[in-house]
């Protein structure tokens, strides 16, 4: 049973009641805010407020949570900094059987801590304080990498404490993580203090307090919460193939309901010279005409036409009549082939190919007369080599679309996972 | 997260579907530029005279745009 210990405040006379006498250290006076030293019978000021502040705690002290499956109690209050400006909140927490926890608070984010005795070891198997060791330190069989180091130091405090508290107290901090937990060292006049903390969702801090208004959503990223893309990617990608296989396969399985039927195959060979010059503005060409074919469909059906040509620094532009011959009605396709090489700055370029593709949209059954016209400005023998196929798979675009969305997805899950570390490592 | 992977499987699904409702229906594939002809086409002069295309029945070929 607690035995309550009262005293007056020396600097201010304010009566002071310890909750946990036999283990209290240190007690702020409510009334002033001096820190008192109550590890002898008589209480002294180790520091004196001249002006009282004004902090309100996340969690008033005296509150009650549970962890572990044990009742604690909010015994003292601690506000820290860094001097990056960041401020966090630190609760110690009070059980008479398991002793005592911290709580840490930062932006929504919390951790529950406990002071671990036995030494965590460095990658050489050395128990040496963080200053002197590199990299990382192994504690219960579980490595945990460096994060960051930096001073800090108290800027309130209110409560009792099981350790004689200084505002002017400035700790070296070391901090290895291994997300949901981590490690630190706080090193001050060569002793060191490790501490272990697991990261704690703002629901159950909640639950363990009882304050649903603590379920609040954190902001920034704190040092050890956890990546929530991390294995995602892994997943992701996963599920990209099997989408990627089964869109092939469906692909796949309707492709070859075509008959992809070859009706034309041949190679038209022309020599320009003896044909009349053709000016169209600032061009001058050569016309080559050609039947390529007559086609009864029996079903709705398309063309491929595969055009190439012995285009050399030069250009072919074809257009090819598909023509209904009952209806007089038809309709125009055009493909250019041309190919350009070269050098500038002693550096090969090319563009164009002598090859190329048109694949036409369906027509309805009935009997088609298709007829070509070449036009080109190739001085000499113009080859041109045509395949024409009927009832040919045009590129889907759909399996185009769908297969750059089944991709993107992986690489977006990926550009969040790094986007996260990113912001753990810039808070 | 579970909802993101839900909504990004579901969303394939759909595209495979509109895929295979392309293929199905054999869409796609480039338009064209629609003509018509004022005159009947006389395959059998084409045949003597392949240049004679353009010249005699071009004239006659309306580009009406559509299909």
């Amino acid at each position: 049973m607690k035995k309550a210990k009262s005293f007056s405040c020396p600097n201010c006379g304010s009566p002071i009641d310890l909750r946990f006498p036999e283990k209290t250290l240190s007690v702020t006076c409510n009334s002033c805010g001096s820190i008192l030293d109550t590890s002898e019978d008589v209480a002294k000021i180790i520091q004196a407020f001249k002006e009282k502040q004004q902090v309100k705690p996340t969690i008033p002290v005296g509150s009650r949570a549970t962890f572990e499956g044990q009742p604690f109690e909010v015994a003292g209050y601690m506000l820290r900094k860094d001097f990056d400006g960041s401020r966090w909140e630190e609760y110690l927490l009070f059980n008479p059987y398991l002793g005592y926890r911290w709580l840490s608070h930062w932006a929504g984010h919390w951790n529950y801590i406990r002071i671990i005795p036995n030494f965590p070891v460095d990658e050489n198997d050395q128990v040496l304080p963080p200053e002197r060791a590199r990299g990382n330190y192994t504690w219960n069989k579980k490595e945990y990498t460096y994060f960051s180091d930096y001073r800090a130091k108290p800027v309130y405090v209110l409560g009792e404490f099981n350790y004689k508290v200084s505002l002017e107290e400035i700790v070296k901090v070391y901090e290895y993580i291994n997300p949901p937990e981590s490690i630190t060292a706080e090193s001050y006049r060569g002793e060191v203090v490790w501490s272990h903390a697991t990261y704690v969702e703002p629901k159950k801090i909640a639950q363990a307090f009882q304050k649903p208004e603590l379920n609040r959503k954190p902001s920034g990223v704190a040092s050890n919460q956890v990546n929530p893309y991390k294995g995602k990617t892994k997943w992701a990608i996963l599920l990209a193939f099997g989408l990627t296989l089964l869109a092939g396969f469906v692909s796949y399985s309707f492709e070859s309901r075509y008959e992809k039927k070859i009706i034309q195959e041949n190679t038209l060979v022309k020599n320009t010279r003896g044909l009349p010059v053709k000016r169209e503005g600032n061009y001058r060409y050569y016309e080559i005409s050609q039947e390529l074919g007559e086609v009864e469909f029996k079903k709705k059906q398309n063309f491929r036409f595969q055009l190439k040509a012995n285009v050399d620094n030069s250009w072919v532009y074809a257009t090819i009549f598909v023509i209904d011959e009952a209806k007089n009605k038809g309709v125009v396709f055009t493909k250019e082939i041309s190919y350009y090489w070269g050098y500038d700055d002693g550096e090969s370029w090319s563009e164009g190919s002598q090859e190329e593709e048109l694949i036409t949209r369906t027509f309805p059954p009935g009997k088609y007369f298709l007829f070509a016209t070449f036009q080109t400005n190739i001085k000499g023998d113009v080859e041109i080599h045509y395949k024409i196929d009927t009832d040919y798979p045009p590129t889907s675009t759909w399996f185009v679309l769908n297969f750059l969305w089944i991709w993107a997805f992986p690489f977006f899950i990926f550009a969040k996972k790094l986007s996260f570390e990113k912001r753990r490592n810039g808070e | 997260m579970k909802k993101w992977f839900l909504i990004y499987t579901v969303v394939s699904l759909v595209f495979i579907g509109l895929d295979a409702y392309w293929l199905m229906n054999k869409k796609g594939g480039e338009e064209g530029e629609a003509i018509t002809s004022k005159k009947p086409l006389d395959i059998k002069t084409i045949r003597q005279n392949p240049g004679s295309f353009r010249s005699h029945y071009l004239p006659y070929m309306i580009y009406t745009g559509g299909k």
